[in-house]
């Protein structure tokens, strides 16, 4: 049974393969100066079991009973959300004391609240709750894709252990789908599904539509930084402790002007199309009716420009070597601009060989609730390879379980 | 090198994976509304042709023009051509400026039209019209010519024409004649469509002196063309005038029909309207109802109220923005002087008949003093008036409307469907409604509503069909996978309606406040997607 959940978590490695906390940064105690390729997806919903996001992930059909489970655990507001990135960068330089970093980034971030009310009408629609008022206060949407590239240093040899890493990158924005219904936000069926009324406070912004979907669409530009601490300390437990401290992010994207803001405080009763004459049903009177109409008429759209934080990464982690083969880990994550929910976690490190380590990752919070995961290093003199999941549930108990996620980073070593 | 080429291979391999991810559905339960109205019975034929009295009832009220005789059919000035000029016997020389000829000792001094119909006008302004002169010179020099029309003046001048013709060369001119008014007496003032006219052919005061050599001279071809009167006077005869058979459709009825219909009462009102300044009889001849599916045809017994109309003549106002008071009779044919409800209840899809008149009948009474105006002319309109207080079992409609579903992609995911209508009736009738769906050789491939399930029940009525209250009513049309399919194939659904009337015979009375009220909704079941 062992091997088949180990083989089947290598197999979903390999096929869905995405550095673990979207840092370069931490992987440069193992890989020096080298050049490597990252990648990491993590999805998760505190609301949401996997079995249902699977779906998203891999296609296939939502029957009642997976939609069922999530709706009869889930709370009145939750949250969902997903980061995919993938890098490909280079630790180079002559000098013992620092190294430089350039590199490349795709990141998609995601992540939205939702109410039992509005995940309802999504997967069970409005027909089993007529008479009803469905309440999508605090839903929000927030979908962002931009591509970066990354010009850093790593200053590794301050006090002959210590590590300060600094990144800058110049961003390109190209996709933004931002919606937040606001207080008062509902949707109203009457008893007989004759009558809708859509109370709607909310605000929308779109980044360019005609591009939304090319990776090379130029929608907005922006910038962010990059910072990582690395320093070893003495503590009165073990036998050494390392603090490291890392915000990646740091920035705003600036969306261009055929970018729209849509934003509506209204209440919209549809009952019907109004037919005054039965024998003069004109294509015009439908044609009229159509979604871009609608939106037009009834928000406040507008095109500008406008500018957005990124959602910021703050990753804090204490190791404590206990043994030469054991390290214990403890840390702290969050993500600013975001609903991620703060993120303790652990890490049980075992060196297994000179080469291979394990590591066990049990945390609690963050988009999902309980995580546990499982990554195995390689690290020889030429080679590193890291493979492993914070939140390895996923994959084998996904009808019962929130979360999931991978990383993966191969690093080719230069000589020294 | 090794490193980047494995790393390309992973990231296409990543790429395939991501592209090849099959699609996420699910199914959800949703409740659309989709149209409401608030129907009165001028929906039902799309015409409004519906006007209330001041009790309420509805009359089925509209007007047919059966004649529209106006003074351009009475009377038709044809185009005339007369030919002019003078060529000398012998050669002569002359100087310019010598006159050669003039018509002052001729014969053609004046010019007759030939009206047909016996018309002998006296008297016309012209509307529009052109005087053509062809002009040919077979002298070397230029001659001049100079005509008048001394019967038509306009504010007191006469027609006048100057033309200079340049030696041994042709040309023609046009002179509008708009506004002319023309004496048609001629020289001595008894005569009837001749005018009068003198010219003068003389050597051109710009040529030089020459020799107008024997053979030689002036000839003109002289036309009036595309003459519209104004107004015209005179003795216009005992025609005899006939119109048709004709019909006139009534498109709204195309797809009614009944059982045992029966009004209660029914008028058509006659309206002759004569704007001619001349006396008349006049007789309206077979008055036709005419049904074509089934056919039937209904003659209208309406003994002599239609024969030996004596129309008298319009008399003038001297306003010329409105120049007659025309003569207006009306005769009412209804349903206690004649057989009008039987004709109306055959729901004719045509009006036949056929008008004869006699112009004068006493001959020229006015002594020459008929006239007409231009735009002006003999009317007769039928008023048709039929209150909708009558009996029947039932009345069948038939409705056809277009549909292109075709670009709907969304119902390809709609995996089942009902089509829900409220209805709040209140009419004094029960109705029973159907819509078949009709490919594009218009054949039947399915319907909407199951047998059974598809009726609007008639408000509550007392014994005399007085309607006291509405009924709601609630209908559901089953849509599966394949009726989906049907919908969504077919090009357009024919309604057909019945609609029964209770306690029959007693009649039924709609009234202008009186209405149907649906609403549709929809409950779907569709397969919802994402990518």
């Amino acid at each position: 049974m062992k091997t088949r959940l180990i083989l089947l978590f290598f197999v979903l490695i390999v096929l869905k393969g995405f550095s673990q906390y979207n840092s370069e940064f931490l992987n440069f105690e193992k890989t020096g100066r080298s050049v490597s390729i990252n990648g990491e997806y993590e999805l998760g919903s505190n609301g949401i079991y996997n079995s249902l996001l699977n779906k998203f992930i891999y296609g296939g059909y939502i029957d009642q009973k997976t939609k069922d489970a999530s709706n009869n655990s889930m709370k009145a507001l939750n949250v969902m959300g997903a980061n995919m990135n993938y890098d490909v960068s280079v630790f180079f330089g002559r000098k013992s004391k620092y190294s430089y970093l350039i590199g490349f980034k795709d990141q998609r971030i995601f992540n939205s609240s939702f109410t039992k009310d509005f995940y309802q009408l999504v997967f069970y629609g409005n027909k089993p709750y007529l008479g009803e008022t469905k309440n999508l206060s605090g839903s929000s949407i927030n979908s962002l894709r931009f591509q970066e590239l990354k010009l850093g240093f790593i200053w590794h040899k301050i006090d002959t252990t210590a590590k300060v890493g600094v990144s800058i990158s110049i961003l390109k924005g190209q996709q933004l789908f931002y919606i937040k219904a606001k207080e008062g936000s509902s949707l109203y069926t009457n008893e007989d599904g004759t009558e809708l009324q859509f109370s709607s406070n909310f605000n929308m912004a779109l980044s360019d539509t005609s591009s939304a979907s090319n990776p090379f669409a130029y929608s907005g530009v922006g910038a962010s930084a990059d910072i990582f601490f690395e320093t070893p300390y003495k503590s009165n437990i073990g036998k050494g402790s390392v603090l490291t401290i890392n915000a990646n992010n740091i920035g705003f994207l600036h969306w261009f002007d055929n970018s729209v803001q849509y934003s509506s405080d209204s209440t919209f009763k549809f009952d019907g199309y109004h037919i005054d004459n039965l024998l003069d049903l004109k294509d015009t009177t439908l044609a009229a009716i159509n979604r871009d109409s609608i939106i037009k008429n009834t928000t406040n759209a507008h095109q500008e420009s406008f500018n957005v934080n990124i959602p910021t990464n703050l990753l804090i982690i204490n190791k404590i070597r206990f043994t030469n083969k054991f390290i214990l880990g403890t840390g702290f994550r969050y993500l600013f601009s975001s609903n991620f929910k703060p993120y303790f976690f652990t890490d049980a490190e075992y060196e297994f060989t000179k080469k291979i380590t394990g590591a066990l990752h049990i945390g609690y919070g963050g988009y999902s609730k309980l995580n546990i995961g499982l990554a195995f290093t390689y690290n020889s003199p030429s080679w590193f390879f890291k493979l492993g999941s914070n939140s390895l549930q996923g994959y084998i108990s996904p009808k019962n379980t929130y979360g999931q996620g991978a990383f993966i980073s191969i690093a080719k070593k230069f000589k020294k | 090198m090794r490193f980047i080429q494995k790393s390309i291979v992973f990231v296409l391999l990543f790429g395939s994976f991501i592209s090849c991810k099959k699609e996420t559905s699910w199914d959800v339960d949703l409740a659309i509304p989709i149209a409401r109205s608030h129907l009165n019975i001028s929906n039902f034929f799309g015409d409004t042709i519906f006007q209330a009295d001041p009790t309420g009832l509805l009359h089925i009220a509209f007007s047919r023009d059966l004649i529209n005789f106006t003074m351009d059919s009475l009377v038709n000035l044809p185009d005339t051509t007369v030919d002019l000029g003078y060529i000398i016997p012998f050669n002569t020389s002359l100087s310019p400026g010598v006159q050669i000829f003039s018509n002052s000792l001729s014969t053609d001094k004046e010019i007759t039209f030939d009206v047909s119909n016996g018309v002998e006008l006296n008297k016309a302004i012209v509307r529009k019209g052109f005087l053509k002169i062809d002009y040919k010179n077979t002298y070397a020099q230029p001659l001049q010519f100079d005509y008048i029309i001394n019967s038509a003046t306009l504010w007191g001048s006469q027609l006048t024409v100057n033309q200079v013709v340049p030696g041994s060369s042709s040309l023609t001119k046009i002179y509008a004649l708009d506004g002319y008014n023309i004496n048609l007496t001629g020289i001595s003032g008894n005569k009837v469509n001749t005018l009068v006219q003198t010219y003068t052919i003389s050597t051109a005061a710009s040529g030089a002196s020459d020799v107008l050599i024997q053979g030689q001279g002036l000839t003109i071809n002289l036309s009036f063309i595309d003459i519209v009167p104004e107004y015209i006077q005179g003795y216009f005869g005992q025609q005899d005038l006939s119109f048709g058979p004709d019909s006139s459709n009534f498109d709204f009825l195309n797809n009614f029909s009944t059982s045992n219909l029966a009004l209660t009462q029914s008028a058509i009102n006659f309206r002759i309207i004569n704007e001619f300044g001349i006396e008349m009889s006049s007789s309206i001849n077979n008055f036709k109802s005419i049904k074509t599916s089934p056919a039937n045809v209904v003659a209208l017994n309406s003994g002599n109220m239609l024969q030996s109309i004596n129309v008298g003549r319009a008399s003038k106002t001297n306003n010329p923005s409105n120049p007659v008071f025309p003569w207006f009779k009306q005769i009412n044919i209804n349903s206690t002087n004649s057989n009008l409800n039987p004709f109306l209840e055959n729901l004719p899809n045509y009006l036949g008949y056929s008008v004869k008149a006699k112009l004068n009948p006493l001959g020229n009474i006015s002594a020459g003093n008929d006239f007409a105006y231009y735009g002006r002319g003999l009317k007769v309109i039928a008023d048709v008036d039929i209150p909708l207080a009558l009996s029947a079992n039932y009345f069948s409609l038939v409705n056809f409307s277009k549909v292109d579903l075709t670009q709907l992609k969304e119902l390809e995911d709609v995996n089942s469907c009902e089509i829900r209508l409220s209805a709040r009736n209140n009419y004094p009738f029960t109705a029973r409604i159907q819509g078949y769906m009709l490919n594009e050789q218009n054949q039947i491939i399915d319907s909407l509503f199951i047998p059974g399930q598809n009726m609007i029940e008639s408000a509550i009525t007392d014994g005399n069909n007085v309607v006291l209250n509405y009924v709601d009513s609630k209908l559901v049309a089953s849509f599966d996978k394949t009726k989906i399919e049907n919908l969504a194939q077919c090009k357009q659904i024919k309604f057909v309606s019945y609609l029964y009337l209770p306690n029959q015979p007693t009649p039924i009375k709609i009234k202008d406040d009186s209405y149907l009220d649906l609403i549709v909704s929809a409950y779907l079941n569709y397969n919802a997607k994402s990518k």
